[in-house]
């Protein structure tokens, strides 16, 4: 081990210095927990784990990545404060379809649902986790057009197994998706059973008619090129001035391709790519939107320059004190 | 349940088809019947929300025509993400503008409509069943496609949007053979693949930016430098559609923005430079509308000095480097701590996705659908980024349909018009009611699978 030729004395004496002492900056949470530990002095550590004047660098940027994100919420939302505006009442004199008119249960369901985007996710997620051993492929979702009761339940016990602890009702939405499994009985057996018996009901169901024939050839997906092409050049041959065409996919390829389902919600998001992580990531005047060359000493913020951090500074020490 | 119907008593197909591009922030909706060929021109297009004005006047849809005054106006869209959460509220819209007796285009009867309705890419399935059982128990269509949005644009005449050199006696391909279709919307913006008219489903991506993301950031960044419009989202977007654009170079344009170092105003900044604009804003008694003008120094000092003594008569905001800063964001979404790719490499992870073979005909006929289109420069921008990024073999054209905002309900509008396949894409009440929502949902997922 290459020490830079600094050998170390071991020595059971610490030194308890009066105004401070280096401590290792080992990032924002474990660094209250290694002050508690390493020093006796205990007004240190109640200090930093208030978070209080003394915050290493690592500590700033969790509190701006909690900030960001907190942003990008806001963000993304509708309105800036919460509001519920009602459905209001039909206008008078207006005959239309009659309002009143019976609902089937699916859809008296859909109509009372309060649910948020956020909440089908949570609970899509959640049902993929705990039933995926129960459905068989990704067209197996919970509601059928017949029976609207079964699909509310196992919604329910979705959000109880996103809710508590996913292993002990991890069974639940499993038992309440397959139609059959009423009785409760559950033995491996059986349960096998069920699968088979709804597999085999997957057989019999009819499944979509082919729609084909949108106007491609018979033999292949791609039509070839029937355009006129260009006049012949001496040098055609030639290694150095021919273009490389990639080569085409084949029909199979094509067809796997045109037959993959679509990804869900999740796996079609963006990424953060090493295209992306390329460059650093840009970073602007939080007061006029320029280049971000300064940052404040105290919150972080960037700024542009003397004038911006005036401004900045205004806001700072309302905020932070002096 | 309804006496289940034999299949060969199938009823004849219904008269008319509603064509309904039911987006985040419009809808998009027309009827479009077999005998009349002009019908496929213009859809109506209606805000897609219940807003609540200052007076606690609530509007719903198409109503929101007769609201006077925007200010401080909250709004309840039934559309989350791109995909129909509230149908409570989407019911309500529906009805208003559909169904009802004053509907504005007379009322219209389920039983004897073919339904086409776009749907956002990569849905959940719980929203999709509760989609298909809306259409067929509690507004009955005869009939019904679910179809995926970005795909009903391939059969738009794709060539005529690029402008290509043709013989105008070609007949055009439809669906568009190769077409890599970005919908920038106001939930997000998608890239799609797409394939004889059908999706590439395994290489579809999406950027969480979309109009409501850059509406709300413009809102963040005017209410920091000069009034606070955080509670004033239609004047905002308002603003953002007159006032922004994308940069073709942004560094260029962010200098020539700046004020310059304290003592020393750069001179680009005193006059404007050719990017600042005055932005008047609606007082909603005598300019029910902003108004965007260029930057006067002189004026600007006048104005000043009134606002000083409180005789202003407008309220002016000057907007510098706002313009091309909120677009920017699509591009390079990091800007804001949103740690994804930007719309070229978006494109990009999209191709790595499909065969190489591919690569030439899609980045040949890229085509920019959605609201977000309409900035200036978004396609020159979007150009340049992705000819940097692909192999030099390759020719990149990048162009937006003359209205991106309707392409996609046009593009649906010709595919009903073709009435051979539509049969076949179409499932019927009948068939949803012998066999079940869950087969309704293979059908369309698998939707022209012809393995």
């Amino acid at each position: 081990m290459n020490n830079f030729g600094v050998i170390e004395v071991a020595s059971a004496k610490t030194t308890n210095a009066p105004g401070w002492a280096y401590v290792p900056d080992t990032g924002p949470l474990s660094l209250s927990h290694q002050q508690g530990k390493n020093s006796k002095n205990r007004k240190r550590a109640a200090r930093s784990a208030a978070g209080g004047p003394n915050l290493s660098y690592a500590d700033l940027s969790a509190r701006q990545e909690a900030k960001v994100r907190k942003e990008l919420e806001v963000l993304d939302r509708d309105n800036p404060r919460d509001v519920s505006i009602p459905i209001p009442p039909k206008p008078k004199g207006s005959s239309g379809r009659d309002a009143a008119a019976k609902h089937t249960p699916n859809v008296r369901k859909i109509l009372q649902s309060q649910k948020t985007f956020a909440n089908h996710l949570d609970d899509w997620l959640a049902l993929k986790e705990g039933g995926s051993t129960a459905n068989t492929g990704g067209t197996a979702t919970p509601a059928t057009g017949g029976g609207g009761t079964s699909s509310s339940r196992s919604a329910a016990a979705a959000a109880a197994a996103a809710l508590s602890g996913r292993k002990g009702s991890a069974q639940q939405p499993k038992m309440s998706e397959t139609p059959n499994s009423r009785g409760g009985a559950s033995s491996a057996k059986q349960q096998q059973q069920q699968q088979q018996q709804t597999k085999q009901d997957d057989i019999e169901m009819t499944d979509a008619p082919d729609v084909g024939s949108g106007g491609e050839g018979a033999s292949t997906i791609l039509s070839p090129y029937r355009g006129p092409l260009p006049a012949p050049h001496p040098r055609d041959d030639d290694p150095l001035l021919v273009s490389r065409v990639p080569p085409m996919p084949t029909d199979e390829e094509l067809k796997a391709l045109l037959a993959a389902p679509p990804l869900t919600y999740l796996e079609a998001r963006a990424g953060w790519g090493a295209e992306d992580r390329k460059y650093p990531v840009r970073v602007f005047c939080e007061v006029c939107g320029y280049w971000g060359r300064v940052k404040c000493i105290k919150c972080g913020t960037r700024v542009c320059a003397l004038d911006c951090l005036d401004t900045h500074r205004e806001e700072c020490v309302t905020r932070y004190g002096l | 349940m309804a006496p289940r119907k034999s299949k060969t008593s199938r009823p004849a197909p219904p008269s008319r088809t509603l064509v309904l591009d039911n987006g985040a922030h419009t809808l998009k909706a027309g009827y479009v019947t077999d005998d009349d060929a002009t019908t496929d021109e213009t859809p109506t297009v209606i805000p897609n929300c219940i807003a609540r004005d200052a007076d606690r006047r609530v509007y719903v849809g198409h109503e929101l025509d007769q609201c006077k005054d925007f200010s401080e106006i909250a709004f309840r869209r039934p559309v989350e993400k791109g995909f129909v959460v509230s149908w409570e509220a989407q019911r309500e819209i529906w009805d208003r503008q559909f169904f009802d007796a004053d509907a504005p285009q007379g009322p219209c009867d389920p039983s004897d409509t073919r339904l086409v309705l776009a749907e956002h890419s990569n849905s959940l399935p719980v929203l999709q069943s509760n989609c298909d059982q809306m259409i067929f128990e509690e507004y009955g269509f005869a009939s019904y496609y679910r179809a995926n949005g970005p795909s009903l644009n391939a059969y738009h005449d794709v060539q005529a949007i690029f402008r290509t050199p043709r013989d105008p006696a070609t007949v055009a391909q439809l669906p568009a053979e190769c077409l890599l279709l970005i919908d920038t919307g106001y939930s997000n913006t998608t890239v799609t693949p797409l394939l004889q008219g059908r999706p590439l489903h395994s290489a579809v991506r999406r950027l969480d930016v979309g109009g409501k993301l850059l509406t709300n950031y413009l809102a963040r960044l005017i209410s920091l430098r000069h009034y606070d419009m955080r509670n004033e989202p239609h004047i905002v977007n308002e603003m953002k559609e007159q006032a922004c654009y994308v940069s073709l170079d942004f560094p260029a344009d962010l200098e020539k923005a700046w004020k310059g170092t304290r003592g020393e105003k750069r001179p680009d900044y005193v006059t404007g430079g050719g990017i600042a604009k005055e932005y008047v804003l609606p007082d909603f008694h005598t300019r029910a509308k902003g108004i965007v003008r260029d930057f006067d120094p002189e004026q600007a000092g006048r104005a000043r000095k009134l606002a000083k003594l409180g005789e202003a008569t407008e309220d002016v905001l000057t907007l510098r480097n706002e313009r091309f800063s909120v677009p920017e964001l699509l591009f390079h979404p990091a800007d804001i701590g949103l740690h994804q790719s930007g719309l070229a490499n978006l494109v990009w992870e999209s191709l790595l996705a499909v065969p190489t073979g591919l690569w030439p005909a899609l980045l040949a006929n890229v085509c920019v659908v959605g609201g977000n289109a309409l900035f200036d420069g978004f396609i020159q921008r979007l150009q340049k980024e992705i000819v940097k990024l692909v192999p030099d073999d390759c020719i990149v054209r990048v162009a937006r349909p003359a209205n991106p905002i309707t392409s996609t309900w046009v593009g649906g509008a010709k595919l009903a018009r073709r009435t051979e396949e539509m049969a076949g894409l179409c499932v019927t009440k009948a068939e949803y009611e012998e066999f079940g929502g869950a087969w309704v949902a293979r059908r369309f997922a698998s939707g022209g699978n012809d393995t």
